[in-house]
């Protein structure tokens, strides 16, 4: 799979979830790794990260700071900030990988099929690095006020 | 008619949306109920009368095909029209819910007018014609 198709249907994506789901538009940055993240925000980043496999396979994993988590739930759930909990955060969080992961492989090709595994939450440091063997491909999503990172390994 | 109306999804968020969805269409909606699992939500129509039930494909134990299945092999729960809600894509997969016994289906990511006119192209379907006064052209917000 070319790189540069993947990485214009991740943004593509992610685009339309968080347009038509949560009414917010993104703009993309580059970024060449996960790892580039910020260790000192290890903290206060959730991660999510949903298996799959098809004609080729992998993960996504989802890097969220908690503060837009919150405010990414609350917005989904039609609630306060105050009154979100770590399981609503938790479940938004599965959403919306799981709408960015299946979207994206309608958009690369509608006539090949994927299995989604369940998605599950993960620890930041954990999901940061991929494995020598898989191939890395990562999108930085920017709002208004805050950012979030895409991260898809592939199996090779 | 006020529809009585099942929703079969294992994330709370997203049971939360389709409820506001459904609320908002402008469906006549009698009662409507929401359970995180298809084992739950089989128990429930053994016990109330359902008009439409939509049900999420990608849940743990039970997907929603196997929930489908699930109720084919009843015959009270057999005819109940069932919307899948999906990430799925690919055409192929959804061919497979349609022949499955899935009456239509909801991709999620969806706009509420997308998933309004599924409502209204199942629930219109299942009953003659006879769903509402719906022209397609009301404002429908989250």
């Amino acid at each position: 799979m070319e790189r540069q198709a993947l990485i214009q249907a991740m943004k593509r994506s992610i685009s339309e979830v968080l347009e038509t789901m949560f009414f917010l538009s993104v703009e993309f940055s580059d970024m060449a790794v996960a790892g580039d993240l910020p260790y000192s925000e290890k903290d206060r980043i959730a991660a999510t990260r949903l298996n799959f496999s098809g004609p080729f396979s992998g993960s996504f994993v989802l890097f969220i700071p908690e503060d837009f988590a919150v405010a990414l739930a609350a917005n989904f759930l039609g609630k306060d900030k105050e009154s979100i909990s770590s399981k609503n955060v938790t479940e938004t969080s599965k959403e919306i990988i799981n709408m960015i992961a299946g979207n994206t492989f309608a958009i690369l090709d509608d006539q090949v099929v994927f299995d989604l595994n369940i998605p599950e939450k993960v620890h930041f440091e954990e999901s940061l690095h991929s494995s020598s063997s898989a191939d890395e491909v990562v999108v930085r999503s920017n709002t208004m006020d805050n950012y979030f990172v895409l991260k898809m390994a592939i199996s090779r | 008619m006020a529809y009585n109306i099942l929703i079969v999804d294992d994330s709370l968020p997203m049971r939360s949306v389709i409820k506001k969805t459904i609320k908002a269409s402008g469906v006549n909606v009698g009662k409507l109920f929401e359970v995180s699992n298809g084992r739950d939500a089989l128990a429930l129509l053994k016990k109330e009368w359902l008009d439409l039930v939509l049900v999420d494909y990608n849940m743990p134990n039970m997907n929603g095909l196997e929930f489908i299945a699930e109720m084919k092999k009843d015959e009270l729960l057999k005819s109940i029209p069932v919307i899948m809600t999906t990430v799925e894509g690919s055409r192929q997969r959804i061919k497979e819910f349609i022949e499955k016994g899935a009456t239509d289906y909801i991709k999620k990511p969806f706009t509420p007018e997308e998933a309004r006119d599924k409502l209204y192209k199942v629930i219109g379907g299942a009953t003659d014609g006879e769903a509402s006064s719906y022209t397609g052209d009301e404002a429908l917000d989250f």
